[in-house]
């Protein structure tokens, strides 16, 4: 063999993701150095400590234990991580691993609020103060009057799911993988978030561990995707002649569509490759089948999947999935951009009715473009679908990268940045397609996102700001594409306070703005009349001007003391939301209305910079705080909640009771 | 993630990928056993069809379903690939005419090329297809391939969560123990149990590694008993009022930094102690359990300076262990890119095992100050510097850096705090490309100069022995391997070279050079000497000593190698592609690893070889029954064939034509 396709494929994957590191770095200033400061978090594997910048010894000493949550039994060998939070300069540095008793002695620790996190085997990754399993934590207060601490770390056993996957002659699929996805919300809408996979063994066997409590349900996600042999060819060219990637090269790889496993079906000019699951069949008559996503037991859609509710530590055996084969379709089209027909254009397709807003397994079928802009997409199950292309403009690279010999070479000399004018626009296209057999003369017209601009301005007596720090970010509150995560960089402030984002797909987006500015607040985002700051406003295809995002000097602060139902200071959980609840869940959910803290553990907090308006809130033990992502908890929070008006420049004082909250 | 995390993902995934296409990329030039071969390769289509059925190993076989088959030859540059179908058929067609190999993978089973005469036969016979011609009905069989499971625990007898189990092959070359990767490693679930499928015959040692060891830059500690007690007495005074000030008590050590190592079934942290696990065909192993240990661990760490005695930003630091072990030399490595210098120029790599180990500190000269001005609010990027360098040295098939600084230490789990590398500049290897008809009397500075001459790459490679994963590591990364390209006049100086011993090797494809038993080959041209002073090093490779440069190289190419082609018959006088066949020198100084007088091809299916590009002298000709990789390098092996051999003379750029005909026996 020359060399396997999977494995060139993954190559360029891995390639470019290494490129897109060092550029996305270099670009946002987030090099590996810098994030040695971000890094305070557990398992953000930051400095050695002793090499860089040591820290003074602290008086602390942190004497624990850690302990399985249900049984209370010593849990050794298990690794404490110390991470301080933003107001000690440098964290410990050293892991411990617990003695035979599950004991844990940290020396030196600095005065401040000290994260403790524990792993071990079988367990979910446990904090400091959690009394639920993945609940909130609390860190250890380390005072120079208090610096030999007793603490307890519980550990919650994670939940399992294990069975079986077959194939449609109920043989063994070997080495397929399998998702569980968790029934969460997001901004108020229901998704599945896949939260752990597995791979089967060679008796089809697979075994998902480290799930948090839950309900759950269980896919055999199936994915192809069809490349032009034509583009693997210059990929493989690129690469062993070291020309660097061919153009578009970088898509492909953000695409994904590269990332299989080795198993690809050669189709005529395409390589039709199995992106997740398994290979298409291809017959003698070259009708080509291809394996339909399945969930557990035997559904083709989320909705009709059973939901498994998992306790901590529980195992659920015999979770077994069939993989049902079915005849597919081909559907065949062209994209078209500004310019003409664009070539290495990845298209998705996507199941027209989901609620899968991740767009994870709903996602059925991808395909890109040829260098004539035609593409064609194997293995299609029948169906309704929608095709979508989002391509978000290329940057340009900072002049001392451009300039880079290795990079130049790594890029195959073209630098990275926009190669035409249509390389700095977002282009975008959504169109219906209904498979129900084959389909010929797909026509995807791109369309050009538009732009939000306007100007910052800042009202009060505070120091001056400088405007070039400050940047604009637009997000999406609808499901689809756009809201795969935020491909969009955010757009730079110029000298004059002037801004202007790039192109988006129309939609409802809310936006906010930051940037060094101390002692300023953000007090509205002003976009058509909308604050944009709580409500989404809707873009259209017309770029939209005008926007007034105004600073003010003053902000809100509402603080306070949680008390017991004996008026005792007490520790937990705090929520505020708006009054005006319902209306705020109409219009998505916007998280800039919403708080959920942990108090300190005298039971005082202090919520600072929302939004002046009117507000509920309520304490809750922290057992009790229920998903703020899902909308139908609200009614039931607000009638144990408390009315306060935040006003700007005020700081409103609120004593709560601990309320037990009826579901 | 932030960046440190994800630069030592990128960097380690990136390494291993580029590892495995550079590993099929020597087989695939063994293979094509020709030179050109890129412009073969033009996109070709035909009328050719090649059928058959994939069945399982054995008496008796049935069909095997949902194999996946791969064509490959130098006429298409991607496999094509097909699925069988129930029935076990596939079929390509529109095959330009040509010369096919065929194998068939299926998960769990072990792949197969087409007329493998052993599992690890990875040559097999190639088809040859005219065009036009339909050849139907081959049979592919493949094995399904021996299972090893069992269990991890840690040192306290819990179960080893997400621990990775290497399942790896003995094989024996030249009387010393290699192991390699055959199958993909399995992860321990959450009760520390692991399985590996696919395993062809053969022995095997059972490795288990923590991920934690792997990419790893917190120090661990563990919790001693002393600890816990001097705890639980500081917690008691705290809350007692008439306790002893804290001070009075005596504070003990802290526990040593730790970390798992990787250790080999049945429980031995030496590969070399480790037990043989034999498995048959499809055999299940079960209960191969052992348990992961605790070794302290060290911080080497210190500083960099350069050749002008200024702390030196951005030099990648790896760290070689002297013995060679298989695994640990890719964490090492990993975090020798990362632990490049602040501005002060220190480093710094911890969770260094015990054992013996080089320090090496690469540099190139002034482009760390070109990536500080890029990002000035960053504190230092040492490590994008560094994966900077590394990915274009990777690319490049070479280095940049050519400042160089070596150490040698011994680590027995107390941290080195202060070790100071200071970087000198490479030596260089300087020289010229011709033809060999500008040699002859041509024009001078016309074409005397291949016309494709700042394509070529001149490569030195430092010898890598050992463990062949991780010499191809090292290779993959450009260490102890630098290159060249020479300018339109043919000139080339290669910089930046250690004292030592190389291998030179002349290629048009940077991604491809250096590797033992590829064709010296750039576009249809060989090299067909690198004289200096009076020697060739084409064949000696060359040393370079502290004292001086390397200069005047003439480095020869030929547009008309020697061919040696033929065909091989059976007893019975029919063309048999059964049989590999090995020419080598009779001249035993030339048997060398990698060396150009020795070589190997498989005929095709009609009987027909072609060796490219032997230098003129003369040799011996075998046909075997089967060739075990490494089997070249074995000089008993060559021994061995001497009495069976056919003793040939090949001129330099002769085309000799010798049929080989068995007659039985070897």
């Amino acid at each position: 063999m020359r060399m396997t396709v999977g494995k060139l494929a993954g190559l360029v994957v891995v390639w470019a993701t290494a490129v897109g590191w060092v550029l996305g770095s270099a670009e946002t200033g987030m090099v590996a150095g810098a994030g040695l400061q971000r890094g305070a978090g557990p398992g953000g594997g930051q400095a050695a400590g002793r090499g860089r910048g040591q820290a003074t010894p602290g008086p602390g000493v942190i004497v624990g234990r850690v302990v399985d949550a249900d049984t209370g039994a010593a849990v050794a060998e298990a690794e404490v991580t110390l991470a301080a939070r933003a107001d000690v300069a440098t964290a410990p540095s050293a892991n411990l691993l617990t003695a035979a008793d599950g004991r844990f002695v940290a020396r030196e620790v600095p005065v401040g609020n000290i994260q403790v996190t524990v792993t071990a085997p079988g367990y979910l990754r446990g904090s400091h103060g959690q009394s639920r399993p993945a609940g909130p934590s609390r860190p250890i207060q380390v005072t120079d009057k208090n610096s030999v601490i007793e603490a307890t770390i519980r550990l919650w056993k994670s939940a399992v799911v294990s069975g079986m996957v077959t194939d449609e002659a109920n043989e063994p699929a070997i080495d397929i993988t399998v998702r569980a996805l968790r029934q969460s919300f997001a901004n108020g809408r229901p998704l599945y978030a896949a939260v752990g996979r597995g791979r089967t063994d060679d008796r089809g066997i697979y075994r998902i561990a480290g799930l948090a409590p839950g309900d759950y349900i269980v896919a055999v996600p199936q994915r192809l995707a069809t490349v032009p042999t034509a583009t693997m060819n210059s990929m493989i060219e690129g690469v062993m002649d070291a020309q660097g990637l061919p153009p578009g090269a970088m898509d492909l790889a953000a695409s994904g569509m590269l990332a299989s496993g080795g198993t690809g079906v050669q189709v005529g000019e395409h390589m039709v490759n199995s992106v997740s699951g398994a290979s298409p069949v291809l017959s003698g008559d070259g009708r080509m089948a291809a394996y339909l996503t399945q969930y557990f037991p035997a559904a083709g859609t989320p909705e009709m999947a059973t939901v498994l509710m998992l306790g901590s530590g529980e195992t659920r055996a015999g979770i077994d999935i069939r993989m049902p084969l079915a005849s597919s379709v081909t559907i065949r089209g062209a994209v078209i951009g500004p310019e003409g027909p664009m070539a290495n254009v990845p298209v998705r397709l996507v199941a027209a009715a989901t609620t899968d807003d991740q767009g994870t397994l709903s996602e059925v079928a991808g395909a890109t473009t040829a260098a004539d802009g035609s593409f064609a997409m194997y293995g299609v199950p029948v169906g309704a679908y929608v095709a979508k292309v989002l391509r978000i403009p290329r940057q340009p690279l900072p002049a001392a990268l451009a300039s880079n010999p290795q990079l130049q070479a790594l890029l195959g000399g073209r630098g990275g940045g926009p190669a035409s004018a249509s390389d700095s626009l977002t282009l975008f296209a959504e169109v219906p397609v209904s498979a129900e057999r084959d389909v010929a003369d797909v026509v995807i017209t791109l369309s050009a996102g538009a732009t939000v601009a306007g100007r910052l301005e800042f009202v009060g007596g505070a120091a001056p700001v400088t405007l070039t720090g400050m940047n604009v970010t637009m997000t999406s509150v609808d499901g689809g594409t756009a809201r795969v995560g935020n491909p969009f960089s955010a757009a730079r402030v110029d000298a004059d306070g002037q801004f202007k984002t790039a192109g988006y797909p129309p939609g409802r987006y809310v936006m906010a703005a930051a940037g060094r500015a101390p002692g300023w607040f953000l007090k509205s985002m002003m976009v058509n009349g909308v604050n944009a700051l709580e409500r989404p406003f809707q873009l259209e295809a017309q770029d939209i001007g005008n926007v007034v995002v105004t600073f003010g000097d003053r902000q809100t602060t509402v603080s306070g003391t949680v008390v017991s139902s004996i008026g005792a200071p007490t520790e937990g959980s705090v929520v505020v939301f708006p009054a005006a609840y319902k209306e705020w869940i109409t219009q998505g959910m916007v998280p800039r209305l919403m708080r959920n803290i942990s108090t300190q553990p005298d039971g005082n907090f202090s919520i600072a910079g929302l939004l002046a308006r009117d507000y509920l809130i309520v304490a809750l033990a922290d057992e009790d705080v229920p998903d703020v992502q899902n909308p139908s908890v609200f009614d039931a929070l607000a009638r144990a909640a408390t009315a306060v008006t935040l006003t700007d420049g005020d700081t409103r004082n609120v004593s709560l009771k601990l309320k037990a909250v009826v579901r | 993630m932030n960046g440190r995390r994800l630069a030592e993902c990128a960097a380690f995934t990136l390494a291993v990928g580029l590892l495995i296409v550079v590993t099929d990329g020597a087989v695939a030039a063994q293979r094509d056993g020709q030179v050109g071969a890129r412009d073969a390769r033009a996109v070709a289509t035909g009328t050719g069809v090649i059928a058959g059925v994939v069945v399982s190993a054995g008496d008796p076989s049935s069909p095997v379903r949902r194999a996946s088959v791969l064509l490959a030859s130098g006429q298409v540059a991607v496999p094509r690939t097909a699925v069988t179908d129930d029935q076990g058929r596939f079929a390509f067609v529109g095959l330009p005419d040509g010369n096919y190999t065929l194998a068939a993978r299926k998960a769990a089973w072990v792949s197969a090329v087409y007329g493998a005469r052993s599992a690890s036969d990875s040559q097999g016979i190639p088809i040859a297809v005219a065009n036009g011609q339909r050849i139907d009905g081959l049979r592919l069989p493949i094995a399904r391939g021996a299972v090893v499971a069992g269990t991890v625990r840690l040192a306290s007898g819990q179960p080893a969560q997400d621990v990775a189990v290497h399942v790896l092959k003995i094989r024996t070359v030249d009387g010393r123990r290699q192991l390699s990767t055959t199958a993909a490693p399995a992860q321990t679930d959450d009760l520390g149990r692991y399985r590996v499928f696919g395993l062809a015959t053969g022995e095997y040692v059972v490795q288990a590694r923590s991920q934690a060891s792997l990419v790893r830059s917190r120090v661990t500690r563990q919790v001693t008993a002393s600890e816990v007690r001097w705890g639980e007495e500081l917690l008691a005074q705290a809350q007692s009022v008439s306790g002893v000030p804290a001070d009075a008590l005596q504070v003990p050590p802290p526990g040593s930094a730790v970390t798992y190592s990787t250790v080999y079934f049945p429980g031995t942290t030496f590969a070399s102690d480790s037990s043989v696990v034999s498995l048959r065909a499809g055999e299940e192993r079960l209960n191969v359990d052992f348990s992961l240990s605790l070794v302290p661990t060290a911080q080497i760490s210190g500083t960099v300076v350069g050749p002008d005695g200024a702390p030196f930003l951005g030099a990648a630091i790896m760290l070689t262990p002297e013995d060679g072990g298989v695994s640990d030399v890719l964490s090492l490595m990993i975090r020798g890119g990362r632990s490049a210098s602040g501005r002060d120029g220190t480093f710094s790599i911890t969770g260094v095992t015990p054992g013996r180990y080089t320090v090496t500190a690469r540099g190139t000269p002034r482009a760390p100050d070109a990536m500080i001005r890029l990002t000035p609010a960053a504190p230092a990027n040492a490590e994008m510097v560094a994966a900077l360098s590394m990915l274009g040295g990777m690319l490049g098939g070479a280095n940049t850096a050519t400042l160089w600084a070596s150490e040698p230490i011994a680590v027995n789990g107390d941290d080195l705090p202060s070790l100071t590398l200071v970087l000198r500049d490479g030596l260089t290897f300087e020289g010229r490309v011709v033809l060999e008809r500008g040699l002859d009397g041509g024009p001078e500075g016309g074409n005397d100069v291949p016309p494709n001459v700042t394509t070529l790459r001149i490569t030195l490679a430092e010898p890598q022995s050992g463990d062949p994963i991780m010499a191809m590591m090292g290779r993959t990364l450009g260490m102890g391997t630098m290159a060249a390209t020479p300018g339109e006049d043919g000139a080339f100086v290669v910089k930046g070279l250690v004292p030592g011993q190389y291998a030179i090797s002349v290629g048009g494809r940077p991604m491809r050079v250096g590797l033992p038993g590829m064709p010296d080959a750039a576009s249809g041209f060989v090299v067909k000497s690198i004289r200096w002073n009076d020697q060739d090093l084409a064949d000696t490779g060359v040393t370079v000593q502290a004292s001086g440069a390397v200069v005047d190289v003439v480095v020869t190419l030929t547009p008309e190698p020697s061919e040696l082609g033929g065909m091989v018959l059976d007893a019975s006088g029919r063309p048999t592609g059964a049989f590999p066949i090995v020419v080598f020198s009779d001249n035993r100084a030339f048997w060398t690893p990698g060396s150009r007088r020795v070589k190997q091809v498989q005929p095709a299916s009609d009987g027909r070889f072609l060796v490219v590009g032997l230098p003129g002298g003369d040799y011996y000709l075998a046909a075997v029954t089967r060739l075990e990789p490494g089997d070249l390098e074995n000089r008993q092996f060559l021994e061995d064939l001497i009495p069976a051999g056919l003793r040939i003379t090949v001129g330099d750029g002769e085309k000799k034509t010798q049929d080989v005909k068995l007659a039985g026996g070897r």
